[in-house]
């Protein structure tokens, strides 16, 4: 999986972002007050001013403190009682009916047919949920105000912040039980929908070359499946029946010979999908290159790729990337590391056509240097490829020291290679925890072996892989996500209906949410790192139909045109910077590429969820108090 | 408002809508049909336009439900979706993200199934740029495979459409049959299952099949009046015939001869044929077919003849009028044979040759009386028949339509087959590393190559028969090697070296500034014959780069041009006092002259011998068999003459001159004075 910004562990990440989130809210607030100042100075003169000022912050802590569970829960009644009365079912009708249909449109042939199922399920779920909270969430509101609704509710003994309290968690419960609902459908899609099974080819079987047969003279087979679900696999069956059908399309099935000579499909049984519906818990490192003299470096080289992700190491010389784990328990790796990698390839020239790249891992104590060197391997490039390291690693191929030390310049750190002893070098087994791993930590060293051509990584494309992680639970948590959306949607359009008409809350709300939904885009946008120019400027070259890379000629019209733009573009910058970034609630792409979601992410995730639906209840409160009905 | 008032208005209201659902019935109505499927309504005016222009959903080709119901939902902003999905899978391609990538185009084409260009650029990415992003030929050629199914699918949805039919061909035959993994892709799409279905494996070959597709295409144009777009017509019917060539090519390459191969030569034979005997519309609006130039050339020379008798003898007199109007220095520059012309005397004798041409309208003007008349219909005649036959020649360049007619003919000839099986073979016992059988096979197919090429001259115009050549030359260059030989005196295909090295786009250079040297030479003009002998020098080491069967020896007598040429210069510099440089251009293909010739060994068999005596202590036999050495060194010197700028070779003599000088020692003799290799002993230092 492409991983581009790692996330923060929680520890590190809580104390910046509650200072930032405090430093944020005391802005605001102080915003608030100084324009209350300056208004009520205006209309009433500054003593009276600052008297009210301090009287509203008296009443809101009363408000805010003393908000009564019960009045909740039944203005919170009365939302999902509203919502019902407004046919909200047909939302799930319209999911129930996409989801019929969504075999038209989901490829089976797809090499990736989880990503695509779970892409589709996940975003589904997603526009109709959050289209659906805030047509509830912004019209609610403005609509009791319309049909003076409200007043029965206000001439109650009832605060503005629960009536804002209340709608919040009457829209985020319907929301919740769309989510639940929807979720459980979607998992029996996913689940059904990719479950499949094959039956052996049987005229494909040919006797593996060399092998020796069993006591009934049945030699190991290979061949392939049957077409099914538009894939067939190879398979290998050895000498007493028990084989596999090979992965592909990310998945393996089991299958067993049953009975006779093999030579019919009923002696076979082939079972259902595995390797598909995983949640893999990735142990990451930390990765440093060293170049071609083994300089250390930050980066590898850069073949001209487009897209930088990947940095790529020189094959045929001293070159290596290079990632240290640490914290490594053994508990958590019981008999061997499964190290999963996913290369780039790249070669200066074609070469061998038929034949893959070579590579090597060694496994370095980063403490002594002792290294030991694993078989060569052949590159698998846009495949996850998997290589097992024993704990006991017997009969290395070659053991010797790498000894880290500064360059002639101390400008930067080299590794030199070192002969290892003869009783170490001849020793038979090395025990990776204890001679190979300094206090959980060791290094895994990446070389490519062919001649100028080259492999390309990122820190993501190699981890240990710990114990899986269920798959229902990594959904559960990628379900999480989207409710966090919702509930963010909610707090947004109800904070809008509270001073703004039905169809303008349902506007601007919108507008939050295309913008939190492309905030990096809008970001751009207001910093001026899209090609185009600001609107006006996109506007006018749309209409003259000029291109977006050449300057506009320098006229009246352009420099009205760009000072327009800086303006628009400072208030965009200002707005991108308060939005929720949406998108970052967003865990689809983990469930689609079989990764579980971290707990960091669920807790940071969660805890901004937390501070801006605070904030938005906060301003929602406001603008609900500042209202003449709630006055009353 | 009155009752009345709100009756009236809703009465207009009703009017209105009923004028306006009448227009849009009238307009918009469909075509209808029976059940039996006859004919019904044509429908409205937009239904009948649509019918009229193909443009009915119905006539386009299959009708996707999820399709329909995709447009049908985006209420008219598929427009939109599309781009956005564009960018989006742009975005997927530069993240290497092939999945979505394929997702996303599943996508576009349910929004847009009528919209050519994206199934055509699509297909194109998919099996040309995304295949080649994949390290292994297996991931490369599904990824093709996944273009030619996607191509399919819009072909089910465009059915009389050409250009993706075309497409469907172009990929088949030309992605799979020429890419740089054509083995690896022939292989698999043979034994493609998945892809073919049923279809037996006989008729699996990508070129066969590319070609059928291209006849499909034909078909649709030819007749159900389907649009060709994206190619010329000379182009569009050139490909079926192209396919069924490169069908023979590849079974050549495959090593699959006999009745098999001269039955796919003969095919495209036909298939050229056929196409030359086509109508084939020029942008001009005339109508040629390629296959008529022999007709018309023979009708042309007839009209010629005949208006030369109603001219009666006026072409010889308006030559020899022109001729005497040339001036002197052209026509020195005529007499000039062509490959010696330099630059100003070529342009010169195209000057003059364009001079001395008699046009058929200067010898009708000459026609007098009754024959004028007569003359000037025959002149109309004959330029008709002039312009076509330029534009059927111009037409044919493109597509090199002789050169192909031509080699169809001679590759299901025997000959041809046993030059090629020849080759094969000896590639063949070459990777096995049986060098006497492949030296053997290479030697005979150069044999029977050189028969076909006498027989067949034409068929060197193109540069496709000149790389088969190269490559046995090159491949038997290797065998050479490896058993330490050169060319033998008589290889057959020495003519043709010489022919290819002659026609090197260096040569005129090269006689250029060698006749340049020779004339300062000749002149005494010491400095710039050497400038210029150098510059000859690196020419040539350019063309035997191109050539490097030449280092060989493989066309002896322009390996003696180079030698009197290296001589020549060092004679030069000789003149002039200056040291042979070290770094000498065409050391290596000189050294490699030496190497093989009968002197060195006479030099390394009388140094052994020197070595075996001077252990045995008989001194006197010893220092007569390194005389015989120095001799022969001395006698290489002054044949090789850039030896001496070899620190190499000359270390290798110095050595050998300590023997010398220890067999002398041994004496009690010094080294004799003046002593034959002086030269090469004070340049590089003395023997010790």
């Amino acid at each position: 999986m492409i991983v581009e910004t790692q996330i923060i562990p929680f520890s590190q990440w809580f104390i910046p972002a509650l200072s930032i989130f405090g430093a944020v809210v005391g802005i605001l607030l102080l915003i608030i007050a100084f324009a209350g100042v300056v208004s009520g100075t205006i209309r009433n003169g500054p003593r009276r001013a600052f008297v009210n000022i301090f009287k509203t912050i008296g009443s809101t802590f009363r408000d805010i403190f003393t908000m009564s569970p019960r009045r909740i829960r039944a203005l919170a009644w009365l939302a999902v009682k509203d919502s019902i009365r407004r046919k909200i079912v047909v939302v799930f009708a319209v999911f129930i009916i996409l989801l019929s249909f969504a075999g038209w449109f989901l490829d089976p042939g797809n090499d990736h047919p989880l990503r695509l199922y779970i892409t589709f399920v996940m975003s589904a779920t997603n526009f109709l949920v959050l289209l659906l909270v805030l047509f509830l969430s912004v019209f609610s509101l403005p609509t009791d105000l319309k049909n003076k609704t409200l007043h029965t509710v206000v001439t109650k003994p009832v605060r503005p912040s629960e009536v804002v309290m209340g709608r919040i968690i009457g829209f985020s419960a319907i929301g919740t039980f769309f989510l639940v609902a929807m979720g459980l459908v979607c998992y029996l899609f996913v689940t059904r929908g990719l479950n499949h099974t094959h039956q052996v080819d049987v005229s494909s079987l040919q006797a593996v070359a060399d092998a020796a047969p069993n006591d009934q003279g049945l030699f190991p087979m290979r061949g392939r499946s049957t077409f099914n679900s538009r894939h067939r696999h190879t398979l290998e069956v050895n000498a007493s029946g028990k084989g596999s059908l090979e992965v592909n399309k990310d998945h393996w099935h089991p299958m067993v010979r049953l009975k006779g000579d093999g030579k019919k499909v009923e002696d076979y049984a082939v079972g259902k999908p595995e390797g598909m519906l995983v949640a893999r818990v990735p142990v990451y490192g930390k990765l440093r290159f060293y170049d071609r003299e083994r300089i250390e470096k930050k980066k590898g080289v850069n073949v001209g790729d487009e897209w930088a992700y990947r940095s790529y190491i020189q094959g045929g010389s001293l070159a290596s990337a290079v990632w240290t784990f640490d914290n490594i328990r053994p508990e958590e790796f019981p008999k061997n590391i499964e190290v999963e990698m996913t290369l780039g390839v790249f070669r200066t020239y074609k070469g061998d056509i038929v034949s893959a790249i070579p590579g090597n891992l060694y496994i370095r104590n980063p403490k002594t240097g002792l290294t030991v060197e694993r078989p060569i391997f052949l590159a698998k490039e846009f495949v996850t490829d998997v290589q097992r390291i024993p704990r006991i690693i017997d009969d290395p191929d070659n053991v010797f020291y790498l000894d880290e030390k500064e360059t002639g310049d101390n400008q930067s750190k080299t590794v030199v290679r070192r002969q290892a002893p003869p009783e170490l070098a001849n020793k038979a087994q090395f025990d990776l925890f204890k001679d190979l791993s300094y206090d959980g930590s060791f290094e895994i060293w990446l070389q490519c072996l062919d001649q100028d051509q080259y492999f390309g990584v990122a820190q993501a494309d190699l981890y240990l892989r710990a114990k899986d992680a269920p798959f229902y639970l990594n959904f559960l948590k990628g379900y999480f996500g989207l409710w966090m959306q919702m509930v963010l949607v909610v707090c947004i359009g109800i904070m809008f209906s509270t001073f703004l008409s039905g169809p303008v809350a349902g506007i601007v709300t919108m507008g939050f949410l295309v913008m939190g939904l492309f905030r990096s885009f809008v970001i751009d946008l207001g910093t001026g790192n899209t090609w185009g120019g600001g609107p006006v400027e996109s506007f006018i070259r749309i209409l003259t139909q000029q291109n977006v890379v050449s300057d506009m000629e320098e006229s009246f019209r352009t420099t009205v045109a760009k000072t327009a733009d800086g303006i628009l573009m400072f208030l965009l910058k200002a707005v991108s910077h308060i939005l929720p970034d949406l998108r970052q609630f967003g865990a689809s792409d983990y469930v689609a590429y079989g990764f579980n979601i971290p707990g960091d992410w669920i807790a940071e995730r969660g805890l901004t969820t937390l501070a801006f639906a605070v904030v938005l209840f906060l301003l929602g409160y406001f603008f609900m108090k500042t209202r003449e009905v709630a006055k009353q | 408002m009155t009752r009345q008032q709100r009756f009236t208005r809703k009465l207009i209201y009703l009017v209105i809508i009923f004028g306006l659902l009448m227009t849009l019935y009238y307009l918009g109505h469909p075509s209808t049909r029976s059940a039996e499927g006859e004919a019904g309504s044509p429908g409205g005016v937009l239904a009948q336009m649509r019918t009229e222009e193909k443009l009915d959903q119905t006539q386009l080709g299959q009708i996707d439900p999820a399709s329909e119901t995709l447009r049908l939902a985006m209420f008219g902003f598929r427009g939109i979706a599309a781009n956005l999905l564009g960018l989006k899978a742009i975005d997927y391609q530069r993240t290497k993200d092939w999945s979505n990538l394929s997702a996303t185009l599943n996508q576009i084409i349910k929004i847009q199934p009528n919209f050519l260009k994206v199934w055509d650029h699509q297909a194109w990415n998919l099996s040309y740029n995304c295949s080649a992003e994949f390290d292994g030929y297996k991931d490369r050629y599904s990824w093709v495979v996944k273009g030619l199914d996607f191509l399919k699918k819009g072909i089910e949805y465009n059915e009389n459409e050409p250009l993706l039919i075309r497409s469907m061909g172009r990929i088949t035959s030309q992605k799979i049959g020429r890419s740089d993994e054509k083995k690896q892709f022939r292989r698999l799409f043979i034994a493609d299952d998945d892809y073919h279905g049923s279809r037996p494996k006989s008729e699996r070959d990508n070129w066969l099949l590319g070609k059928q597709w291209y006849l499909n295409a034909h078909e649709l144009v030819r007749n159900k009046g389907a649009i060709r777009t994206g190619t010329s017509p000379l182009l569009f019917y050139s490909e079926p015939p192209m396919c069924q060539m490169q069908y023979g090519s590849a079974l050549a390459e495959e090593g699959v001869f006999g009745e098999k191969a001269k039955k796919a030569w003969s095919d495209a034979s036909d298939d050229w044929i056929q196409y030359g005997e086509r109508d084939i519309p020029t942008p001009s609006g005339a109508f040629i077919r390629l296959g008529d130039i022999e007709r018309l050339h023979k009708e042309y020379s007839k009209l010629i003849n005949e208006l030369d008798k109603l001219a009666g003898g006026a072409r010889e007199k308006l030559y020899k009028r022109k001729y005497e109007q040339l001036t002197k220095a052209q026509i020195m520059a005529i007499k000039v044979p062509e490959k010696l012309q330099n630059k100003d005397q070529k342009a010169l004798a195209y000057e003059a040759k364009e001079l001395l041409t008699v046009t058929p309208d200067e010898i009708a003007r000459q026609a007098t009386g009754a024959n004028r008349n007569k003359a000037n219909k025959l002149l109309e005649k004959i330029e008709y028949i002039d312009m076509d036959i330029k534009r059927i020649k111009r037409n044919q360049g493109v597509v090199n339509y002789d050169y192909w007619d031509l080699r169809a003919k001679v590759e299901q000839t025997d000959k041809m087959l046993e030059a090629r099986q020849s080759t094969f073979e000896a590639d063949k016992a070459m990777r096995q590393g049986n060098l006497p059988k492949a030296n053997q096979d290479y030697l005979h197919a150069a044999e029977v190559w050189n028969l076909v090429l006498r027989e067949s001259p034409g068929i060197l115009s193109d540069k496709a028969t000149e790389d088969d050549i190269d490559h046995l030359l090159k491949q038997y260059s290797k065998t050479l090697e490896q058993t330490d030989e050169l060319y033998p005196d008589n290889f057959p295909l020495t003519w043709f070296v010489s022919f290819v090295v002659d026609h090197n786009d260096k040569m005129s250079r090269l006689i250029q500034a060698v006749n340049r040297g020779d004339e300062s030479f000749n002149a005494g003009n010491y400095p710039e014959a050497q400038e210029r002998y150098s510059r000859a020098i690196e020419l040539w080491k350019l063309i035997l780069a191109e050539n490097t069967s030449m280092y060989q020896m493989s066309d002896p007598n322009t390996g003696s041009r180079i030698l009197a040429l290296v001589r020549r210069y060092a004679k030069t510099l000789k003149l002039m006092g200056m040291p042979f440089p070290d770094r000498f251009a065409l050391r290596g293909f000189v050294w490699m002259q030496v190497e093989h010739s009968q002197t060195m060994r006479t030099i390394e068999g009388a140094v052994q011998e020197a070595h075996q005596l001077q252990s045995e202590n008989k001194l006197p036999a010893a220092e007569k068999e390194m005389d015989k050495a120095i001799f022969a060194w001395e006698s290489l010197l002054e044949r090789y003459p850039s030896l001496i700028g070899d620190k190499s070779i000359c270390n290798k003599i110095i050595e050998q001159m300590g023997l010398y000088r220890k067999i002398l020692e041994a004496q009690n003799r010094p080294l004799p004075d003046p002593f034959p290799l002086q030269e090469v002993l004070d340049r590089y230092g003395s023997s010790k």
